[in-house]
């Protein structure tokens, strides 16, 4: 069931937020010891918000579409009084004393808290193989990974834990398990969600988003959790959108890029073919397709690669001396981070600059980008490399090599599922900072063109249907 | 010249688990950047900004 479908069915008096609550833990208890998407399930604590949803929604104060609907936090966002690990068993027993600004924005919409889900190791990774709290599995094939870092958040969406969580996102660790799990994973613009009580991993490519069945859930969780926040240094003050689509979204006249370098150069060729097929859907409901040559993203990567490693290196760094609490493959990247010179890092930020302006040049002859999210569908858990049209390629490089960017940039940009015959794929969307009302409303429009992509998945068990 | 990450592991005191891999990554990534650096213009300034509160001296509530 979508927020959607929920909302309607908790105000038609056909369901209450406590059968909502139960079926969502009943869920978790029949499919976590497979998928490994929870961390920590918040049993009690969720029963008593749903009660209290009830009692207040019967007495007429509704706070909205998210009221009484079961969701699910990242381990990163930190959870007052609950356990918040960031996959690390640097914070196993780590209990913060406040909420992070997105799980008070959430409380105050009203949601229905069902625990925490499992991440890479501090966020720092795509393939979800923690190696303290263990391997999380994609519910569309258990033999592969979910993506990550959000991987337990997309797992739990994906399998129909609950209808949303929140993700994080610095190199695509919303945007890519979205795409690997069949669901709508939305990094905003860098300043719209508050990063206050979030557990970071890097101080300036860090974003915080929703992973949902549908885009217009996805609008409903932005909507919560959009806002300026005094405690964020670089939370922004621009006015809050109004992200739900309209009821038959218009893409009539709109210009959509098609990268004509670098994003289709390889494929995995049923990457291909969905991403083409939604460019001829989208033509036919009256968009024009730009071609355009967009400016180097392997420049951009390495750009951002290098901040990454300096930022992460220099918040870890306090914790390095335990290094028996690191896996392998996170620390090799803490290692490696702590080799870089200072001026590396400087020179980054600077070319960081000159990359914004060059690339912000694109919205002078488009008005939104499409790419396909990933070169490739679901890898499997352990797979190292994959071969895409005869070339061998890191996995951990391929996933991310399309969705980096859009953090060193800090534009929004949203993973939406496109049709398979096998396994998920995603079209990544991106506008203009601020424009996540125009991507959504992209999104929407295509999204109607084939009906429920995720709920129809194999992956997808609901207990409780609704006509 | 490309430079000597072992060397520069040792200096900074870095025992990486994998050293082969270590240099190869770095080395790589060096590969890629150094050229980069190259079309910076001078008066570029880094993409970071110092804010309004860290001016004023006053911290953001914070972890």
């Amino acid at each position: 069931m979508t927020i959607t479908q929920a909302a309607r069915a908790l105000r038609a008096g056909k369901i209450s937020s406590v059968e909502l609550t139960e079926d969502s833990l009943a869920q978790i208890q029949m499919r976590n010891p497979e998928l490994n998407a929870y961390l920590t399930v918040t049993h009690s604590q969720a029963r008593e918000a749903a009660v209290r949803a009830d009692r207040e929604l019967a007495a007429g104060n509704d706070r909205g579409p998210l009221h009484g609907i079961p969701i699910a936090l990242k381990d990163v966002f930190c959870t007052e009084g609950i356990r918040t690990t960031c996959g690390s068993l640097l914070f196993e027993n780590h209990v913060p004393a406040y909420n992070s600004a997105v799980t008070d924005c959430l409380a105050e919409a009203g949601t229905v808290l069902t625990g925490k889900t499992g991440l890479h190791e501090l966020a720092y990774g795509i393939t979800s193989n923690n190696p303290h709290f263990g391997t999380i599995r994609n519910p569309h094939d258990p033999t592969r990974i979910p993506g990550g870092s959000s991987g337990g958040s997309a797992a739990a969406v994906a399998s129909g834990m609950v209808p949303a969580a929140m993700g994080s996102d610095t190199g695509g660790s919303i945007r890519i398990p979205a795409s690997f799990c069949g669901l709508v994973g939305l990094k905003p613009t860098s300043g719209r969600v508050s990063r206050f009580g979030v557990m970071p991993l890097d101080f300036s490519l860090d974003h915080m988003g929703p992973l949902t069945r549908t885009v217009r859930d996805a609008a409903l969780m932005l909507q919560a959790i959009a806002g300026y926040d005094r405690r964020d240094d670089t939370s922004s003050h621009q006015a809050v959108g109004s992200y739900l689509p309209p009821e038959s979204p218009n893409i009539q006249s709109l210009r959509i890029g098609r990268p004509t370098n670098f994003y289709f150069d390889r494929l995995e060729p049923e990457v291909r073919q969905a991403v083409d097929r939604a460019f001829q859907v989208a033509e036919s409901l009256g968009a024009h397709i730009v071609p355009i040559e967009v400016p180097d993203i392997t420049a951009i990567n390495v750009v951002a690669r290098v901040i990454l490693m300096s930022e992460a290196a220099a918040l870890l760094e306090p914790y390095l001396h335990q290094r028996e609490k690191f896996g392998p493959d996170v620390l090799a990247l803490f290692d490696q981070g702590r080799a870089l010179a200072a001026i590396d890092y400087i020179n980054a930020q600077r070319l960081r600059r000159l990359i914004q302006q060059d690339y912000a040049k694109v919205w002078q002859h488009i008005d939104v980008l499409f790419t396909p999210t990933s070169p490739i569908c679901a890898p499997k858990i352990g797979q190292i490399d994959v071969v895409i049209e005869g070339t061998a390629q890191d996995v951990r490089m391929a996933s991310t090599c399309f969705v980096r960017a859009f953090n060193l940039l800090g534009w929004p940009a949203l993973s939406l599922p496109l049709p398979s015959a096998s396994l998920p794929i995603g079209l990544q969307i991106v506008a203009q900072p601020f424009e996540e009302t125009r991507i959504l409303n992209v999104a929407a429009a295509l999204e109607e063109c084939w009906p429920e992509t995720s709920l129809k998945s194999k992956a997808y068990l609901p207990i409780l249907e609704f006509s | 010249m490309p430079t000597n990450w072992t060397q520069i592991a040792e200096a900074r005191g870095i025992a990486p688990d994998d050293p082969e891999k270590f240099s190869a990554v770095l080395a790589s990534l060096e590969a890629a950047f150094r050229p980069l650096i190259d079309t910076i213009p001078f008066t570029t300034e880094p993409a970071v900004i110092l804010s309004e509160a860290a001016v004023a001296g006053t911290p953001p509530e914070s972890l």
